[in-house]
C-alpha cells in the first residue's frame, strides 16, 4: 500500500438487512483518504455519508447494519490492517477507535454523557489508551482544553456538560477526539447544529489543529460552504454511490456530475442575489431503486441509455472520476 | 449538600404538620365516635363503674372539647410519645404500632431491596439482547408476573409450601418462636419466614421494573453519548455499564419514593391472607372501626416513613445527576 495512503476504501458495501429487504445504505464505494488531507463527503439527506464512516469506526448500528462486502485498508504505519475483517466488537477495533481514527459528531448538545465532568471523559480515552497516571492525564486533559480554545480550563474541567455551550461542548469533542493523537478525525456535520458564528469558530479551529496535531479529516457535510472552505478533495455520494470524486477546486469550477452540478445551483453565493434552483424532485427510496443511473429520474441531461445501463466510473483527469454516461468517451476505470 | 438536606428536613416538617391536621379532621369526620357508641352500649346495660371509666378517658383525652382542643391535646402528647389509647383494643397505641411497624419497615426494605436486585440485572440483560430469546422469556414472565394478583400468590405460596415442604406458611415466626423473646434463632426463623411476603408483594413490582429499567437502558443505548463512548474505543461492558445504566436508573429513582406507599398498601392484602403483623391488617380495622388514636398513630407513622423515603430518593437523585442543584 502506498506510503503517504492513511486509509483505502475498495469496494464498501455495507448493507441493512430490514424486514421489507436489502437496504444498500454503502453499496461498492471506493475511495481513499491521504496523509493530512481533508477530504469532504457531500449529498444528500440518506445518501450513506454517516454509514460510509461508521464503517470505518467499524460501529454500524445493530443488529441490522453490515459490512457485506469489501475492504478498509488502515495504513498504520507501514502496518496494513482491514478493518473490515476485525470483529467490531473485539479489542484490536477497540485500540484503533478512540486512538488511531477518532470521530466527533452532529449533536454537541447531547454528544457528552451528562452525569461525568468533561474531565473525567477527556480523562478517560487518555487513559485507555495511554497508559498514564490519573494526574498525568488531567494535566493533559487540561492542555486538551487549552488547544480548543476554552478558557480557564482548570475551572472549566470539572465542570458538567449541561453548564456548557453548543459550541463548547463541540470543542470539548474535539478536545476528546485528539486527546490520543488520532491519524484520522471523522467529522460527521460537525457545525450542522450550530450557529453561523460559532461554525466559523470551530471551523478555524479543526483546520488549525489539522496543522498542529498533524491529521487527516474526513468531513461530512450537507453544505458545499464547508466544503469550501475546509477540504482539499471532495467526494460526492448519491444513494449509497460515489458519483464524483474531484480536487475542491475541479468541483466548485468544473463540476462534471449533473447532481454535483444541481447541488452547486442550490447553494447561496455570498453577495449574488441569484435565485436557488434546488434539485428536482428527491432522493429515491433505497429500497426501490430505479433501473440503470439512479439519478436519471431527476437529471435534467439523461439520455436512453441513461434508464437501463448503470454508468460506470469515468476518469476525466487523474484526479476527477465522474460515474456518468455523459463522459462515455472518456476511459473507463473501476476506481 | 447539607443546606439542601436542611431545607427538605424543614420542609417534611411542614408537610407532617399539614399532614396531622387533615388526617385529624378526615379521622373525625364519621358522625359518632367509637366512644359513643362503647358509651350507649354500657348505659344500655346500665353499669355505672364503666360509664365513669369512659368518662375519665373523654376528659384525659378532652373528647369533650372542641375539635381544635383535641387535635392539640392529641398531637402534644404524640410528639411526647403517648400515642393515646387504642379503643378496640384497650391497650396503648404505642405498644400496639412498635413491632407492627418494625415489621411493615422490614418487609418493605426487604421487598425494594428483591425489586431492584432482581429487576435492575435482568431489565440490564433485556434491553442488551433485545428479541433475543433471553429478552422474550424474561417478558412472559414479567406479564405474568404483573397479571397475577398478589393474595392468589400468597396462596400458591401457602399450599405448595404446606403441602410439599410440610411447611406452616403465614406469620413471621414459627408456632415455637411466636412468643419468645428475640434470639439469633429466633431471627434465622423470622428470615425463614420473611422471604415469602417479600416474593409475594415483590413479584408484581419486579416485573413492573423490569419492563422500566429495560425501556429506559434501551432509550439511553440510543443517545448520542453512547456512541460516543464506543467511539473512543470503550469495551461494550464499560459503555453499558458505566455510560449507560447510570443513566438509565435515573427515573427509577424518581419512583423509589412512590413506590413505598404502593409497597405498603399493596402488602395490606398479602398481610391479611398470610397473617403478617403487620400495619396493614391494623390500620385496616383501626379504620374501619374508628378507633382514632390507633389510626391516626398509623396515618402519622405512614406518613412519616413516606417522607422520609423521598428525602433518601432525592438525596440519591442529586447524587447520581449533576444537572439536580442542590442549592
Ligand atoms: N438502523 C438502520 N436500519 C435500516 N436502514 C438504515 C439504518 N440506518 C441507516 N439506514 C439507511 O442507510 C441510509 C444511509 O444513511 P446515512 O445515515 O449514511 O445517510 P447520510 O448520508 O448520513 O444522511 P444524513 O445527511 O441525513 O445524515 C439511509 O437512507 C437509510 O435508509
Ligand atoms: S448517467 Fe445519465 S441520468 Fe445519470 S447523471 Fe449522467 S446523464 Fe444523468
Ligand atoms: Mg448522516
Amino acid at each position: 500500500m502506498n506510503k503517504n495512503i492513511l486509509v483505502e476504501v475498495k469496494n464498501l458495501k455495507t448493507y441493512f438487512d430490514t424486514d421489507d429487504g436489502l437496504v444498500k445504505a454503502v453499496d461498492n464505494v471506493c475511495f481513499n483518504v491521504k496523509r493530512d488531507e481533508t477530504v469532504g463527503f457531500v449529498g444528500e439527506s440518506g445518501c450513506g455519508k454517516s454509514m460510509t464512516a461508521l464503517s470505518i469506526m467499524s460501529l454500524l448500528p445493530q443488529p441490522r447494519g453490515k459490512i457485506f462486502g469489501g475492504t478498509i485498508n488502515y495504513n498504520a504505519d507501514g502496518n496494513v490492517i482491514d478493518i473490515t475483517s476485525l470483529d467490531p466488537r473485539a479489542k484490536e477495533i477497540r485500540s484503533i477507535r478512540g486512538n488511531d481514527i477518532a470521530m466527533i459528531f452532529q449533536e454537541p448538545m447531547t454528544s457528552l454523557n451528562p452525569v461525568y465532568t468533561v474531565g473525567e471523559q477527556i480523562m478517560e480515552s487518555i487513559r485507555l489508551h495511554q497508559k498514564v497516571s490519573k494526574k498525568d492525564a488531567r494535566e493533559k486533559a487540561i492542555e486538551m482544553l487549552k488547544h480548543v480554545r476554552i478558557s480557564a480550563p482548570e475551572k472549566r474541567i470539572d465542570e458538567y456538560p449541561h453548564e456548557l455551550s453548543g459550541g463548547m461542548r463541540q470543542r470539548i469533542m474535539i478536545a476528546i477526539a485528539l486527546s490520543c493523537e488520532p491519524k484520522l478525525l471523522i467529522a460527521d456535520e460537525p457545525t450542522t447544529a450550530l450557529d453561523v458564528t460559532i461554525e466559523a469558530q470551530i471551523l478555524n479551529l479543526m483546520r488549525e489543529l489539522q496543522d498542529k496535531f498533524k491529521m487527516s479529516i474526513m468531513i461530512i457535510t450537507h453544505d458545499l460552504g464547508v466544503i469550501g472552505e475546509m477540504t482539499d478533495r471532495v467526494i460526492v455520494m448519491y444513494t449509497g454511490k460515489i458519483v464524483e470524486e474531484a480536487s475542491t477546486d475541479d468541483i466548485f469550477y468544473n463540476p462534471k456530475h449533473p447532481y454535483t452540478q444541481g447541488l452547486l445551483r442550490s447553494i447561496p453565493i455570498l453577495g449574488q442575489k441569484k435565485r436557488l434552483i434546488p434539485i428536482e424532485g428527491s432522493v429515491p427510496n433505497l429500497l426501490c431503486l430505479p433501473a440503470g443511473c439512479y439519478f436519471a429520474p431527476r437529471c435534467p441531461c439523461a439520455k436512453d441509455i441513461c434508464r437501463v445501463k448503470e454508468p460506470p466510473n469515468f476518469m476525466i483527469t487523474e484526479e476527477h472520476y465522474c460515474k456518468c454516461w455523459l463522459y462515455d468517451d472518456v476511459e473507463e476505470v473501476t476506481h | 449538600m447539607l443546606a439542601f438536606i436542611t431545607r427538605r428536613l424543614i420542609y417534611m416538617m411542614i408537610t407532617i404538620i399539614f399532614v396531622s391536621i387533615f388526617g385529624f379532621i378526615i379521622i373525625n369526620l364519621p358522625p359518632g365516635t367509637y366512644l359513643d357508641v362503647k358509651i350507649a352500649e354500657l348505659q344500655s346495660k346500665g353499669g355505672t363503674t364503666s360509664v365513669e371509666q369512659i368518662e375519665g378517658l373523654k376528659r384525659r383525652y378532652g373528647l369533650d372539647k372542641s375539635l381544635y382542643e383535641q387535635y392539640w391535646i392529641w398531637i402534644s402528647n404524640f410528639v411526647k410519645g403517648d400515642f393515646g389509647m387504642s379503643f378496640i383494643y384497650d391497650v396503648p397505641v404505642r405498644e400496639l404500632i412498635g413491632p407492627r411497624l418494625g415489621y411493615t419497615v422490614l418487609i418493605s426494605l426487604g421487598t425494594m431491596l428483591f425489586t431492584w436486585l432482581v429487576a435492575i440485572p435482568i431489565g440490564i440483560y433485556s434491553a442488551t439482547h433485545q428479541y433475543k430469546i433471553g429478552d422474550n422469556i424474561f417478558t412472559f414472565i414479567g406479564f405474568l408476573g404483573l397479571s397475577i394478583p398478589n393474595f392468589l400468590l400468597a396462596l400458591i405460596f401457602m399450599v405448595i409450601g404446606a403441602v410439599y415442604f410440610n411447611q406452616p406458611i403465614g406469620g413471621l415466626f414459627s408456632d415455637a418462636f411466636a412468643d419468645a423473646p428475640m434470639s439469633f434463632a429466633k431471627l434465622i426463623d423470622l428470615f425463614k419466614h420473611l422471604w415469602i411476603p417479600i416474593v409475594v408483594v415483590g413479584t408484581a413490582g419486579t416485573a413492573g421494573l423490569i419492563r422500566v429499567m429495560r425501556g429506559n437502558l434501551l432509550d439511553i443505548l440510543n443517545q448520542q453519548y453512547i456512541q460516543t463512548a464506543r467511539a473512543k474505543g470503550l469495551s461494550e461492558l464499560v459503555v453499558i455499564y458505566k455510560h449507560a445504566v447510570r443513566n438509565a436508573l435515573h427515573p427509577l429513582i424518581m419512583t423509589l419514593g412512590m413506590s413505598l406507599p404502593a409497597i405498603i398498601s399493596g402488602s395490606t392484602v398479602t398481610a391479611i391472607v398470610l397473617n403478617l403483623p403487620t400495619t396493614g391488617p391494623l390500620y385496616f380495622r383501626a379504620l374501619r372501626s374508628q378507633d382514632m388514636f390507633l389510626a391516626g398513630s398509623f396515618l402519622m407513622f405512614l406518613s412519616i416513613l413516606l417522607i422520609i423515603g423521598n428525602l433518601v430518593a432525592d438525596i440519591l437523585l442529586a447524587w447520581v445527576d449533576p444537572r439536580i442543584k442542590y442549592e
